[in-house]
C-alpha cells in the first residue's frame, strides 16, 4: 500500500468516499476465534479499488488467507487497472480483471505455497474508473450499486453474482480450489449514474438482498438506501458513523439471520462542489 | 437472548426493513417411545427436550436458523410433531417449527418399534421441508435426522422384522448425495443386534450409550448444527460425535 501521504492525497482528491469494515460474527466472537473476513481498498483521484474476501470457517489460517487475498487485489487489481485507464467499457476491461485475479492467485498460492488450503477464501472486487466499474467475483460475496431514481425512490441493483456451488448455500467456491479460474464472474458496467458501490461478504446476504419465490435475488433497498445514506454527509466519516456501522453489523437483528463474520465496504460519489 | 451485542440497532439504521429470510437447518427427532421407554426413560426424555428448548431459545445464532420436528415410534405406530401437536397424518401440515417458537411435545411410552417406517418419515419430511423452502426462496444447510431408539425394529403387531433392510440402500445413497446427516444411536439396554441395526443405518455416526443421556445427546445435535452453519468439514462432525460417544453420563460418574 502506498505511504500515508499518498494515500490522504488519493482520499482528499478522490471522487468517492469510501468507508468499510469487517466485524467477527456470533460464533466468532463465542468461540474466541478471530475474524475471518477482511476488506481492503485504495483511492486514487482517477481510480478506486475495493476488495472483500470471507475466509473458509472451515480453515484453520483463513483469516490470513482473506486479508492476504483483499491486500492483494487492492495492488495488482490497482494496477492493472491503472495501466489500462484509457480502455473503454466492455471486453477489455474484463481482460483486465481476468489477468488481476490470475496476478493475486498465483502471488497467493505461492506465498501459501503447499499450505494453501488451509487459507481457503472467496474474493469479490470491484474497480472504479472515471469511465466504468468493473466487478470481479469468486465465491459468494456480492455487489450492490445505487444509480437513479424513479418516483423520487433512489434504485438498487445487484451486480450477476458467482453461481452457487451446491445446494447448501454454506459450500461455495474459494481461491484456493483446484479450477477457482472457473468459477470466476465478471462483469463491465458503464452507467455515470452510478453514485454507491456496496461490496459484502455472505455473512450479510439474508440482511442485506431479499429472495423471490423463484430463488433470485435482488437488493433490500431499505438495507441499502441507510447504509448509503449515512455514508453521504460531506467530509471524513466520523467516530460516530463508524461505530453505528459496527453496532449495525454487530445486533442481535443481523445476528439472527445471519451468525456469521459480517463485511461491508461501501462507496458513494462524493457531492460535487 | 444470551449475546454481548447491542439488542436495538443505531438510529441511523433503525428504518431498516428485515424479512425473515435466514438460512435454515431442519433438524429431525425421530424418537423411541415403545413400551420398553416407559417410566424413567420417557420422563428423562421429555424433561432434557424441555431443557434443550429453553438452550435453544437462548442462542442467537440457532433459534432463528434451526427448524425442529418431532417423529415418534411408538404406540400404535409413528408420529409426527409440531411441536406439542400431534399431526393428524392425513393433514398436508409441515411438522417443522421455527427453534424460537418450538415447544417440546409431552411424550407417553407405549407400544411398538416401527423404527423403519418412522426413518422412512423423516427421510419424507426432509425432502419436502426442502422442497418448500426452495419454493419460497429460503436457502438452507444440509439438514439433520438424530433417530434415538432403545430396541429393535418391529412390525405393527411387535413381532422383529428384517424390513429394515430395505432402508440399507436407500440410506448409503441418500447419504452419499449428502442429502441430510444421519445421527443413529442406541441407548438404555439396546443389545448387540440393535447396535448392528444402527451400524447399517449409519456406518460412521452410530453410538451406543449407557443409560438415556438425552441432554448430553441433544446438546450434541446442536454442537452439529453449530458446526454446519460453520461450514466445518466432515471431521468436525466425526470429532463432535466421537467426543459425545466417549462421555461418560454425568449420573454414573
Amino acid at each position: 500500500m502506498a505511504d500515508r501521504g499518498a494515500k490522504d492525497r488519493g482520499e482528499r482528491e478522490s471522487p468517492w468516499r469510501v468507508h468499510g469494515m469487517s466485524v467477527e460474527g456470533y460464533r466468532h466472537r463465542r468461540q474466541g476465534l478471530p475474524c475471518q473476513d477482511a476488506c481492503a481498498y485504495t483511492v486514487s483521484p482517477s481510480l478506486a479499488v475495493l476488495a472483500v474476501a470471507d475466509g473458509a470457517g472451515s480453515r484453520p489460517r483463513s483469516d490470513e488467507g482473506s486479508l492476504l487475498a483483499v491486500e492483494l487485489a487492492a495492488e495488482h487489481f490497482g494496477r492493472r487497472a491503472a495501466a489500462a485507464a484509457d480502455s473503454g467499457p466492455g471486453t477489455a476491461v474484463r481482460e483486465l480483471l481476468v489477468d488481476a485475479f490470475r496476478d493475486v492467485s498465483k502471488v497467493f498460492l505461492d506465498t501459501t505455497g503447499a499450505d494453501a488450503p488451509d487459507f481457503a477464501t472467496t474474493l469479490t472486487v470491484v474497480v472504479l474508473t472515471p469511465g466504468w466499474l468493473g466487478h470481479l467475483t469468486l465465491g459468494d460475496g456480492f455487489v450492490v450499486v445505487r444509480a437513479g431514481t424513479e418516483d423520487g425512490e433512489r434504485q438498487f441493483h445487484l451486480l450477476p453474482q458467482a453461481a452457487e456451488a451446491s445446494e447448501y448455500s454454506n459450500e461455495t467456491v474459494f481461491l484456493t480450489s483446484p479450477d477457482a479460474a472457473r468459477w470466476v464472474r465478471t462483469a463491465c458496467v458503464s452507467d455515470p449514474g452510478i453514485d454507491g458501490v456496496l461490496l459484502s461478504t455472505d455473512g450479510l446476504a439474508q440482511a442485506a438482498l431479499n429472495r423471490s419465490a423463484g430463488g433470485a435475488s435482488s437488493p433490500n433497498a431499505s438495507f441499502a438506501d441507510a447504509v448509503f445514506r449515512s455514508l453521504d454527509a460531506p467530509g471524513p466519516v466520523s467516530d460516530n458513523a463508524h461505530e453505528a456501522l459496527a453496532a449495525l453489523l454487530r445486533s442481535d437483528r443481523l445476528t439472527a439471520l445471519n451468525a456469521d463474520d459480517k463485511t461491508l465496504l461501501r462507496a458513494v460519489r462524493k457531492a460535487r462542489p | 437472548m444470551h449475546s454481548e451485542y447491542p439488542p436495538t440497532l443505531p438510529a441511523e439504521y433503525a428504518d431498516i426493513e428485515f424479512e425473515n429470510n435466514a438460512q435454515r437447518l431442519p433438524l429431525v427427532l425421530c424418537l423411541d417411545t415403545s413400551s420398553s421407554m416407559a417410566g424413567a426413560p420417557i420422563q428423562t426424555l421429555n424433561n432434557a427436550l424441555t431443557e434443550w428448548t429453553r438452550e435453544l431459545h437462548d442462542d442467537v445464532s440457532l433459534s432463528y436458523s434451526v427448524e425442529v420436528a418431532v417423529i415418534t415410534f411408538g404406540g400404535q405406530g409413528v408420529g409426527a410433531w409440531r411441536g406439542p401437536q400431534l399431526l393428524d397424518p392425513r393433514a398436508p401440515v409441515s411438522p417443522f417449527v421455527p427453534a424460537h417458537l418450538f415447544r417440546p411435545p409431552r411424550l407417553a411410552a407405549a407400544g411398538v418399534t416401527l423404527m423403519t417406517e418412522a426413518l422412512e418419515l423423516s427421510m419424507h419430511i426432509v425432502a419436502a421441508r426442502k422442497a418448500e423452502l426452495r419454493a419460497s426462496g429460503l436457502q438452507y444447510y444440509r439438514p439433520q435426522i438424530c433417530l434415538v431408539t432403545d430396541g429393535l425394529p418391529t412390525d405393527g403387531t411387535g413381532h422383529l422384522t428384517d424390513s429394515w433392510h430395505r432402508l440399507i440402500p436407500v440410506l448409503a445413497e441418500e447419504q452419499r448425495a449428502r442429502r441430510f446427516r444421519l445421527y443413529a444411536i442406541g441407548v438404555g439396554g439396546i443389545t448387540d443386534m440393535g447396535e448392528q441395526v444402527l451400524q447399517a443405518f449409519a456406518p460412521k455416526f452410530h453410538a451406543r450409550l449407557q443409560g438415556f443421556p438425552f441432554r448430553e445427546l441433544l446438546q450434541m445435535m446442536s454442537a452439529s448444527a453449530n458446526a454446519e452453519q460453520k461450514g466445518a468439514g466432515d471431521e468436525v462432525f466425526e470429532k463432535i460425535f466421537s467426543q459425545f460417544k466417549t462421555q461418560r453420563p454425568a449420573w454414573e460418574s
